[in-house]
């Protein structure tokens, strides 16, 4: 992701690293693995005033950003905290943030943008359902008009932050799909915490019985919300990436450190062919990543006619060298890189909850498979 | 951006080669079916129409047949040439490669003698390096060159050689001291493809084709001015020539497109055989596809780099790679899907074999222009820093070497 950085943005990645190693370094990050909420609501404020829940909002609400292209920023943002496996609904609360800014009446982005953008509220995305359809296929949740009002029931799980948040972007069936913002407190609600591979982010079953939503909680037209879901899709799976490829980067650098300093046989292992070879092989998968990622948020960015099918391809790819990369790291690593204490398994838990978050590998290669083929018959009849 | 009131010159002269490539090249992405005949006469006639233009070899001196600007002009063109096609890519080894090796280690002779013929292509030229017993280490090579009288004697045998049949000069690097380790007793030569003694060979391919030639060199007599820089110092010579391959690579315009939309044909192909709802093909289309758009981005990444005048980075040496293992798994998938039609088909039909000649062809991306393996030693070492192996032959005296394919 290294082509074009202006200077602002070069600041903003700089600043963003500091703050982030000076205030959840690794060690901070393991202590917090027992915490309930798995990252403190003060150091999320700091991060706000960073920039971190701005960048999506526009600046008529509140928001804004360095560059005025506001998704790239907040992905320096996702790649600096996938670089030190940091903690946080960084991506819950943004893809919040977007969906209310985009389709929100204005008493709505009033009520809840200033908050967002100052870090007092914390959002998130209740879309998937048991069995974990993430494309919206899935969604468990009912909504059904009542007067002026709608009443929610079901569930979705799992919802990162889902015991976290304050406010709560829930994607229901209403004949159609329909999008609503309900106050995670209201009547109704519960959540349960559910265990994860991650250390330190969160998900939860999110239960509805019985939730009195009013109208003008309404994110977007009633039965409307495929294009809207399949962009806070997008804007998901962007942050996923660069995430995953700013844990790759820092998973490459110490394993290149450490065979450089480590020797075998007389010598460090990093001269041995073997190994060199393997090195290679990751370094093309990271610059392919690195180059994808950047093409994947461009094109979201500006919603071009493609974005779909290169967010399913980086996703793809991505995902499955992510995991390929951090396991390779770890073998060469030896018996030091399976201890709790390494660092490395950090990653490799990070790396795995990235690739499956919003869809497996194989789920978006279908997902691509159906597109290119569309594609073709159009231009084969064209 | 330069200030385009201080700049008309510039201005000027993308305005010129724009006009020029307009009228003379194909826009990128153009496919043309020529045989090597035409399209080396096209080659020829491109370089020379861009040299009367005064815009063949921008940076080299007039003098010696170039256009005396510089780099600031050279850039000019590479960016209004990357939207073409550019025939003359045909002479990238003599344009690319020994013309630059002959304006840094030439003497002054041998760059009036050459330059001018080379550079507006009157005169093409090829590349004597790779043996059947050096390729990879190709510093271990063992053709001769003796000192005989004013006469060096060549014996030997080159192979790999692209355009050696159709070439008139050809850069040679041959060993000239045995008693030394073997990078310190190579020298390099200009030969003159007609003297007596030299035969280019064909050399078939296993998909049919013979792209490459052997040449054999048999009591070749060189002047003693076809020495291009210093004897025993040829070693030098020719790691300056392989630097500039990247170069090259990197100016070769659109024609170096990467990835692209392979995957459409393979699409037809499943259409074809009725295979568009296997959910195996299915992945395997939408791997293809995903592989290709981040070639074309590597591509982009590589000629963005040239362009801006920056040395190529990790992007060159990993897009090898790349496209070597998508050009197999590409040829696999077809292979896979075409079934009993790929091994056997209809003579008359066009497209015939398509999937065959393309897996037969697979081999040889991961071999020439540099062995992935070799691509991985050098991402290893010289892209990540990584300690290089302990080298055994490098202070050994080359007749006490055992190179290239020996019985013990």
């Amino acid at each position: 992701m290294h082509l074009a950085l202006s200077d602002d943005q070069q600041f903003f990645q700089e600043t963003t690293r500091k703050f982030l190693e000076q205030e959840t370094p690794l060690t901070t990050v393991r202590a917090l693995a027992d915490d309930p909420a798995g990252f403190e609501r003060a150091w999320w404020e700091r991060g706000a005033e960073l920039g971190w829940t701005s960048l999506l909002v526009p600046e008529s609400d509140g928001g804004g950003s360095l560059s005025g292209e506001g998704l790239l920023d907040l992905v320096i943002v996702a790649e600096e905290m996938g670089r030190l496996v940091a903690p946080g609904p960084v991506g819950p609360t943004n893809i919040v943030a977007a969906a209310v800014a985009a389709g929100g009446s204005a008493e709505l982005r009033a009520d809840v943008l200033p908050g967002i953008v100052s870090g007092e509220v914390i959002g998130a995305w209740c879309v998937a359902g048991p069995g974990g359809a993430w494309d919206g296929s899935g969604v468990a949740v009912t909504a059904a008009r009542d007067g002026d009002d709608f009443v929610l029931d079901g569930l979705a799980t799992p919802v990162e932050a889902g015991g976290q948040a304050d406010q709560l972007l829930v994607t229901a069936r209403t004949g159609g799909i329909t999008q609503f913002l309900v106050p995670a407190g209201t009547s109704g609600i519960t959540s349960e915490p559910l265990g994860s591979v991650d250390l330190v982010r969160r998900f939860a079953t999110v239960r509805f019985d019985g939730v009195r939503v009013p109208a003008g909680r309404l994110v977007g037209e009633v039965d409307a919300a495929e294009a809207a879901v399949e962009r806070q899709l997008q804007l998901a799976i962007v942050l996923d990436c660069a995430e995953t490829v700013g844990a790759l980067d820092r998973v490459f650098e110490i394993t290149l450190e450490y065979l450089a300093d480590r020797s075998s046989f007389g010598r460090p292992l990093a001269s041995y062919q073997a190994i060199k070879h393997r090195f290679a092989d990751m370094k093309m998968w990271l610059e392919a990543a690195h180059g994808v990622t950047e093409l994947a948020a461009r094109s979201v960015h500006d919603n071009t006619a493609d974005a779909a099918e290169v967010v399913s391809a980086a996703a793809s790819y991505i995902g499955d060298h992510a995991t390929e990369i951090v396991q390779e790291c770890t073998q060469l690593h030896g018996g030091i890189g399976v201890t709790w204490e390494h660092d490395l398994h950090l990653y490799l838990r990070r790396v795995t909850l990235d690739r499956n978050l919003h869809g497996t590998p194989a789920q978006h290669r279908e997902r691509l498979a159906a597109m290119i083929l569309t594609d073709e018959q159009e231009r084969a009849h064209a | 951006m330069s200030d385009p009131t201080l700049d008309t010159g510039l201005d000027e002269f993308r305005r010129r080669a724009r006009a020029f490539l307009e009228a003379h090249a194909d826009p990128a992405g153009t496919e043309r079916h020529d045989d090597e005949a035409t399209v080396v006469a096209r080659a020829k006639a491109f370089q020379g129409a861009l040299a009367d233009a005064g815009m063949a070899a921008i940076t080299y001196p007039k003098a010696l047949g170039g256009a005396g600007l510089d780099a600031a002009h050279q850039r000019v063109f590479d960016e209004e040439s990357s939207a073409f096609e550019l025939p003359s890519r045909q002479f990238m080894i003599g344009l690319g490669m020994c013309a630059p090796v002959l304006l840094e280690f030439g003497t002054d002779a041998q760059q009036r003698a050459y330059l001018p013929g080379l550079l507006r292509a009157g005169t093409v030229w090829c590349q004597l390096f790779s043996e059947p017993g050096a390729g990879s280490d190709v510093a271990s090579l063992q053709t001769r060159a003796e000192r005989d009288g004013d006469e060096w004697v060549v014996n030997g045998q080159k192979v790999w050689t692209s355009g050696a049949h159709y070439c008139d000069y050809g850069l040679l690097v041959a060993r000239t001291n045995t008693d030394v380790p073997k990078h310190r007793g190579l020298s390099m030569f200009v030969v003159d493809m007609r003297t007596p003694g030299v035969n280019a060979r064909p050399l078939r391919q296993i998909d049919g084709h013979a792209h490459f030639n052997e040449v054999f060199l048999d009591d070749v007599r060189l002047p003693a001015d076809a020495l291009v820089g210093d004897a025993d110092d040829g070693w030098r010579v020719a790691v300056a020539m392989l630097a500039n391959e990247r170069v090259a690579i990197g100016a070769g315009g659109s024609s170096q497109q990467m990835g692209g939309d392979g995957y459409v044909t393979l699409i037809d192909l499943a259409r074809t055989q009725r295979c568009t709802d296997d959910p195996m093909v299915r992945q395997q289309l939408a791997d293809l596809y995903c592989r290709e758009r981040i070639l074309a981005l590597m591509g982009q990444r590589i000629r963005a780099a040239f362009v801006a005048g920056r040395a190529p980075g990790p992007e060159g040496s990993v897009a090898k790679l790349a496209t070597t293992i998508l050009g197999k798994r590409s040829a696999d998938l077809a292979m896979a899907m075409a079934g009993a039609g790929g091994l056997a088909w209809d003579p008359t039909d066009p497209s015939g074999g398509e999937q065959a000649a393309s897996l037969l062809f697979a081999p040889m991306l991961g071999i020439a222009g540099g062995t992935s393996e070799i691509q991985r030693n050098i991402i290893g070492e010289r892209v990540l820093g990584l300690p290089k192996e302990p080298a055994v032959d490098r202070d050994v005296p080359f007749r006490e070497l055992r190179v290239g394919t020996q019985r013990t």
